[in-house]
């Protein structure tokens, strides 16, 4: 083949390393392998859950039972044998009590990773959730959380100590049988994260979990679930990163937002699971649902995802916007690289009236990548004046990569306003030979005109994020160009 | 008399299959915005050989005279325009173009030799089905190097009841041709018409396909472009809807398969009360398919509460040196133009007809014939008025 710049470039994109896969020698203690009633009483019972919770599970186990392993999206991956996946692993010993407890091989880990917990968290301002593996390690800034009234603890915490609220709105915008990923974690969900913020608060921080699958062949099932009150404010920083290995591991979260009226939540994912290598061995499955519901007048929700990890990334978060003049945002920056293969996108459904989404999609495509956009916007019959805007553009990186895009935009209302666009190109020649003739590197030019693609979602990141995300961004992108 | 065995040879792999593939249902991930069960639960019967034939005969005899010499019946073909017939429409995944030649007994093509040039358009004007008849419609257009032709199909229909008109159309641009063609689906109320629009062009060829669907109860029309050699130009233009109770499904599938060819999609929808419209638009470029242009355009006007829309503008993309693009936008007649006309004097039926024309006036406009131009616009009226 020709040895053009652009193919040298791509091929130096192919060969960066994962920065992030080392793994932690903590001693593990997991269940057998496989999945069966008696392996989801066994999580519910080690994690001395009440009766309704397990009940609730079971009912989820056999739905899943039921149902058949989606096939639509377009990504291809060998089957997935679920009998030969750890359903829980969880650091030994007994649960650390505050984080001088916690493994300090552990608190290296996320050193590496550039978590701010400990004294970095009180330099970063930010409060950490970390769930390492399935068990929530430490949490931080509990207690300046706690004046302004506001929960944020892992998941099983809120179990015992907040059971009225997690009864309440588990599965109330997720429902167990939702599709096949979000039922099996209902059936074998081992933590996640709860945040709850009460009426008219304005949580004082920005509150970020960082996940981490660590185990050998564990499945990582957590669950988050965010339920902002009426008047309320949060912004949630969720960052996930795992260590290099042959096998693919099976990573099947679920996220739920409630925002009550006049409500805003937003919601910041940087994924960056392991990718699999240049042949496109190991990495990470990555089948998400997250979804958020409005359920209040003028409530907002706002998603912004940087998604450079994971070998498969099959991800919707969603808006249904039910109170009037509820607002719905997706902004996303999808890159895939080697044989990476991403099939994301969202859904927003316009309920209530008045109501407005904006969906702004960038993906990138290198090697052999295969980007996919997937969105539906719905109005409703009863959703007079809704608003919604859609572009996706997708900027192609080499010959043998792959960028597409399947919107389903479905209107019921005549008084609608709907547009979408998408655009599909690679870089342009005049752009790059503009940035060369100004001095840059040919590495510098594509990082720069990357950036400048994907800025309109970039700039939607929190602070601490965007920073991360250009590094990412840089950092898959980079290598020396030939 | 009875079929010619390649029509026989035909249908027998069509039998086998529609046996295996079966009616598609909502489940089918192409099929999912239109309803099959109405069709299959009206138990309409095939029209039979004979009256295929007569039918067939009398739309033939209604060419005009300058150019009947280019269209034929099935009975005696060359064996190299034979091979045109089932060529570019596959049955695969396509119950009704099997269903088509399970049905058929004959059907028209349309041969311009090499470098011939037609220069009046051939009209077909089939018709409509009797009540309770399933009719299949059959045509292939061949037009060799460098041969020009319009061809233009027309279903029209008055009155109401149940019918069921299934027509496939292919037609194959040799390199350097020039095909336009225009599909009209003015089928009565009641009336069902599923139909398929194959296009293959060569090097250089350019096609320009013109779809009016504005009439029947539950219309589908397929458009599927192959664009198999360098320089390939494809143009199609489509306009859908209406007032009442209608389906109108256009489902457009373009696959770039050769370098430096060009495709354009525009299709609008004019919604009132009561209509449904569905767009289902592919692009897709295949891995050395270089040079690419393609772009894709849905707009639909929603005229009043009741209309609906589904639209999904896809593409599909193996390949970097490409420029791609699509937008669909869905909406209402905008309240500010709405109001200058109105103050310039217009009545508020005026002002929207006025606008409603205008928004498909690019559509209308490019029509290859000036008849169905006039009923483009009448059907557009009447839609806004309610008549």
């Amino acid at each position: 083949m020709e040895k053009t710049p652009d193919n040298a470039f791509v091929e130096s994109v192919v060969r960066k390393g994962y920065e992030h896969g080392f793994v932690t020698n903590v001693e593990s203690d997991a269940f057998p392998q496989g999945i069966s009633e008696d392996v989801v009483r066994a999580i519910s019972a080690r994690k001395a859950e009440p009766e309704w919770l397990l009940d609730w599970r079971l009912k989820a186990f056999r739905t899943w039972q039921k149902m058949a392993e989606p096939a639509w999206a377009k990504v291809g991956y060998p089957t997935i044998d679920y009998d030969a996946i750890y359903y829980y692993a969880a650091p030994k010993g007994p649960a650390p009590k505050s984080l001088d407890e916690v493994d300090p091989e552990l608190l290296a880990t996320f050193e590496k990773l550039g978590v701010p917990l400990h004294e970095r968290a009180a330099l970063a301002g930010v409060a950490v959730d970390a769930v390492f593996d399935s068990v929530s390690v430490g949490t931080t800034f509990k207690d300046r959380l706690a004046e302004a009234g506001v929960i944020f603890c892992s998941f099983s915490e809120a179990v015992h100590n907040h059971p009225d609220l997690v009864r309440k709105y588990l599965g109330s915008v997720v429902p167990r049988g939702d599709n096949y990923f979000a039922a099996l974690n209902s059936a074998v969900f081992s933590d996640g994260s709860f945040v709850f913020i009460p009426e008219g608060t304005r949580c004082p921080m920005e509150l970020s979990t960082y996940f981490r699958i660590n185990a050998k062949n564990s499945g990582q099932f957590e669950r988050t679930l965010i339920i902002a009150e009426r008047g309320s404010h949060v912004s949630y920083l969720e960052g996930c990163t795992a260590p290099q290995r042959d096998e693919n591991q099976l990573h099947a979260a679920v996220v739920e937002l409630v925002a009550h009226e006049d409500a805003e939540i937003k919601y910041s994912t940087v994924q960056n699971w392991y990718p699999g290598d240049e042949q496109g061995k190991g990495g990470i499955y990555n089948f998400v649902t997250k979804r958020g519901k409005c359920a209040g007048a003028r409530s907002k929700i706002s998603w912004t995802q940087v998604e450079t990890g994971s070998s498969i990334t099959w991800k919707y978060p969603s808006c249904v916007l039910i109170g009037d003049d509820s607002v719905g945002e997706f902004y996303s920056i999808a890159l895939t690289r080697n044989y990476q293969q991403a099939d994301t996108g969202t859904k927003m459904v316009h309920i209530g009236k008045r109501t407005r989404s904006t969906i702004i999609s960038k993906g990138i495509s290198a090697g052999h990548g295969q980007n996919t956009y997937r969105g539906l916007v719905e109005i409703h019959a009863g959703a007079d004046g809704a608003r919604n805007y859609s572009e996706c553009d997708s900027l192609l990186i080499g010959s043998q990569c792959g960028a597409h895009t399947f919107p389903y935009i479905t209107c019921g209302n005549d008084s609608a306003q709907i547009e979408h666009e998408a655009t599909t190109s690679k870089i342009s020649e005049d752009q790059l030979f503009y940035c060369r003739q100004r001095g840059l590197s040919e590495e510098d030019a594509v990082s720069l005109i990357v950036t400048g693609f994907c800025k309109e979602v970039l700039r939607e990141l929190p602070m601490e994020f965007a920073v991360e995300a250009n590094k990412l961004l840089a950092v898959s992108l980079e290598g020396t160009v030939g | 008399m009875s079929d010619q065995p390649w029509l026989a040879a035909l249908r027998a792999r069509a039998a086998e299959r529609f046996a295996a593939d079966g009616w598609p249902d909502r489940r089918t991930e192409h099929w999912k915005y239109t309803p099959v069960a109405p069709i299959e639960r009206a138990r309409l019967a095939p029209v039979d050989a004979a009256a295929q034939r007569a039918e067939v005969q009398a739309v033939r005899a209604a060419v005009a005279p300058e150019a009947a010499d280019f269209v034929r019946d099935f009975s005696d073909l060359p064996p190299a325009v034979q091979a045109g017939i089932g060529r570019v429409a596959a049955l695969e995944g396509h119950a009704f173009a099997a269903r088509n030649l399970l049905d058929l007994h004959d059907g028209l093509v349309i041969h311009v030799p090499r470098g011939v040039r037609v220069a009046a358009p051939i009209v077909l004007a089939w018709g409509t089905p009797a009540v309770g008849a399933a009719r299949p419609v059959r045509v292939l257009v061949l037009a060799e190097a460098q041969a020009e032709v319009t061809v233009i199909e027309r279903f029209d229909g008055d009155g109401e009841g149940a019918a069921l008109t299934n027509a496939v159309t292919e037609i194959i641009a040799r390199d350097g041709a020039q095909v336009r063609y225009a599909k009209a689906q003015l089928e009565r109320d009641g009336a069902f018409h599923v139909g398929r629009v194959a296009i293959e062009a060569g090097r250089d060829a350019r096609v320009e396909a013109h779809l009016l669907n504005l009439g029947g109860a539950l219309a589908r029309t397929e458009l599927d472009v192959a664009l198999v050699a360098p320089g390939a130009d494809v143009a199609l233009k489509g306009l859908f809807g209406g007032r009442g109770a209608r389906h109108q499904d256009q489902h457009v599938t373009v696959r770039h398969q050769s370098p430096r060819a060009t495709s354009d999609q525009d299709f609008r929808g004019v919604l009132a009360a009561g209509a449904r419209g569905v767009f289902t638009g592919l692009v897709h470029v295949a891995a050395g398919a270089h040079h690419t242009r393609a772009t894709q355009q849905n707009r639909n006007l929603l005229l009043d509460a009741g209309a609906h829309v589904d639209t999904r503008p896809q593409l599909e993309i193996h390949n970097d040196d490409v420029q791609c693009s699509h937008g669909a936008t869905t909406g209402r007649l905008d309240a500010t133009a709405l109001f200058y006309l109105r103050s310039r004097g217009l009545d508020a039926t005026t002002a929207r007809q006025l606008l409603t024309l205008a928004f498909a006036a690019e559509l209308t406009e490019a029509l290859p014939d000036e008849a169905l131009r006039a009923l483009a616009l009448d059907r557009l009226r009447d839609a806004i008025t309610g008549g």
